[in-house]
This record gives C-alpha cells, sequence and structure tokens, in this order.
C-alpha cells in the first residue's frame, strides 16, 4: 500500500515540475523611422487692425508649416493655440486649417487645429503641408504691434 | 532598500523622456498691429429739385462727401453699399461716380467708381482720406414729394 502512495506523490511532482516550466512568448519590437521635421514657413499675420475690431484671416492666406518623415506614415498632429496675441483685448480663435500633401493650398483639405491630436498621413516622398487661419477681435486693445506663438508637434502613430 | 527604490524610479523618468522626445515640434507666430481707429463722416449727396420725369446728374465735386481719418500712411479697403433708388422706384439713381484725394480738396483727386467691391486705398500721413460722391437719378412719373436714401461706405484696415 505505501509504494502505490508514493507514486502518487511521484506523480504530482512530476506535474507540478511539467507546469513550473511552461513558458510562452511574444516580441519586443518597434520599426525605426527618419525622424520627423517640422518647420513653420510662415507666420500668421493679421496684419493692420483697429483697436476695436474682427479680421479674418483663411488658412490659405495663413500661417504655414512644412513636415518632413519617413514616406506614407501616419502622423499624431496637435497644436498648441494661443488665445490671444499677449494682451487679453487682442483676441485670436476661430481657427481653421488645411492640410496637405503638396506645397499649393489649392488642392489642400480642411481641418480644425485644435489640441487634440488629430491622423495625418505623409505623402509618398514624406511630406505633410498645414495652413493655418483664425479670426482676431480687438475689443479697445492699446495700440501697438502683437504677436504669440502658434505651435504644432507630430508624433509618428 | 530605500536606495533600490530610488533607481527604479529614476529609470522611470528617464523612460518618459525618453518616449516624449518622439514628437517634433515647429513653430510659428500669429503676429497683429493695433493702429487708431477709424472714423467715417459724411455730407450728403443733394439732387436738389427734379421734374416728375426727368434725370439729373450731380458731379461728384459738387457730391457728397465722406471724410475719413485712421492712423497715417494705412492702405484701407473702401465698399459702397449703393441704393438702386431713393425709396420709389419712379426715382431711380445710378451711374455713379467719384473721386479720392488725401487732402481736402477735389483738386488733384483721383477718380474711383464707387461699388459694393472692395477698393483699397492710402490715408494720409497724417490719417486723413477724403471720398466724393455723385450719381445720376431718373424719375419716371413720380409722385410730388421728398426721397432719400442712404448711401454707405464701409472702410476697412487691410
Amino acid at each position: 500500500m505505501l509504494v502505490p502512495g508514493l507514486a502518487m506523490l511521484a506523480g504530482l511532482l512530476v506535474a507540478a515540475s511539467a507546469h513550473a516550466q511552461t513558458s510562452g512568448s511574444l516580441a519586443a519590437r518597434t520599426t525605426v523611422l527618419s525622424a520627423l521635421g517640422v518647420t513653420g514657413t510662415a507666420d500668421l499675420a493679421f496684419g493692420i487692425v483697429a483697436t476695436t475690431s474682427s479680421k479674418v484671416v483663411p488658412a490659405k492666406n495663413g500661417g504655414r508649416f512644412s513636415v518632413t518623415g519617413a514616406a506614407n506614415q501616419p502622423v499624431s498632429v496637435s497644436f498648441a493655440l494661443p488665445a490671444n496675441l499677449g494682451h487679453p483685448a487682442v483676441v485670436v480663435g476661430s481657427w481653421t486649417g488645411l492640410r496637405g500633401t503638396a506645397p499649393g493650398a489649392g488642392s489642400a483639405n480642411p481641418f480644425v487645429p485644435s489640441a487634440a491630436a488629430q491622423t495625418m498621413t505623409l505623402s509618398g516622398t514624406g511630406r505633410l503641408f498645414l495652413w493655418i487661419g483664425g479670426t482676431i477681435v480687438t475689443t479697445a486693445a492699446p495700440i501697438g504691434s502683437y504677436t504669440s506663438p502658434v505651435v504644432v508637434t507630430v508624433v509618428y502613430n | 532598500m530605500r536606495r533600490t527604490l530610488s533607481l527604479v524610479v529614476a529609470l522611470a523618468a528617464v523612460g518618459v523622456g525618453s518616449a516624449s522626445a518622439q514628437g517634433t515640434s515647429g513653430s510659428i507666430n500669429a503676429t497683429a498691429q493695433v493702429v487708431a481707429a477709424l472714423t467715417v463722416n459724411g455730407t450728403d449727396l443733394v439732387f436738389g429739385n427734379i421734374a416728375p420725369t426727368s434725370f439729373k446728374t450731380v458731379a461728384p465735386a459738387s457730391g457728397g462727401t465722406f471724410t475719413v481719418t485712421g492712423a497715417a500712411s494705412q492702405p484701407v479697403s473702401v465698399s459702397f453699399a449703393l441704393p438702386a433708388n431713393l425709396g420709389n422706384a419712379a426715382v431711380a439713381i445710378g451711374s455713379w461716380t467719384g473721386l479720392s484725394n488725401t487732402s481736402n480738396t477735389t483738386a488733384g483727386a483721383a477718380a474711383l467708381t464707387p461699388s459694393a467691391s472692395a477698393q483699397t486705398l492710402s490715408l494720409s500721413g497724417t490719417g486723413s482720406l477724403y471720398l466724393w460722391v455723385g450719381a445720376t437719378v431718373t424719375t419716371t412719373a413720380a409722385s410730388v414729394g421728398s426721397y432719400s436714401a442712404p448711401v454707405t461706405l464701409t472702410v476697412v484696415y487691410n
């Protein structure tokens, strides 16, 4: 009777040992692409405005960004947009945008610039062009020159 | 134990920094120049008396006058809202003519055709601009009475 009991115990140990050796694997992988480049190629210039007024600059006539990277890759594009040009009486908003894979705005498609990431795709030559427009509203603004940065951040998806 | 924990925290911080470095940013500036407000004042375009069926032309030099003030030497867009009649279809108005000058005289003023389309003009070195408008009124069996309609000039900085 003692022998079968030992055999059973041995069987349990074998089973336990086999379970401890079970393994699985996955691959940790990544693809390194050419670095993204973002260049602001034109300021968004509202020009001359009166102390109390509003003026719209459409995206096609506005600021421009040029993005370079790996061909045909999707990227996430997000903006840091100012609420004013450094003075609360010089408000900017109602942002508009165009995106395209060619340098001309004529064939570009509209989008709404925002802090939320939007997916866009680089061209077959790794290019993306962005145009941005907006509306400036002045309310008894002091006479002077005003400026504020508009930042775009691009990340590979 | 405390030293080990510190090391783990430090590595995690490096990892976050590396992931963040994947984004690439570029910036431009949004710019504007705020200048003195524009003002526009006008005097009427007066055709005077006219018969029930007739026509009468008032030359711009004798017509209505707009005085614009703003920031010195700045280009502006000017556009007009022009009536088709003086409140009655039998008292039509048209064939608009105009003059512009940076000094308050029609001598040497440039001709312009008032219209709803924006035209670019420049304020003087002292921020002034003068416009004169004329037109032709045509009456066709119009009822006896007085007639009036607004002529509006809109000026915007370019």
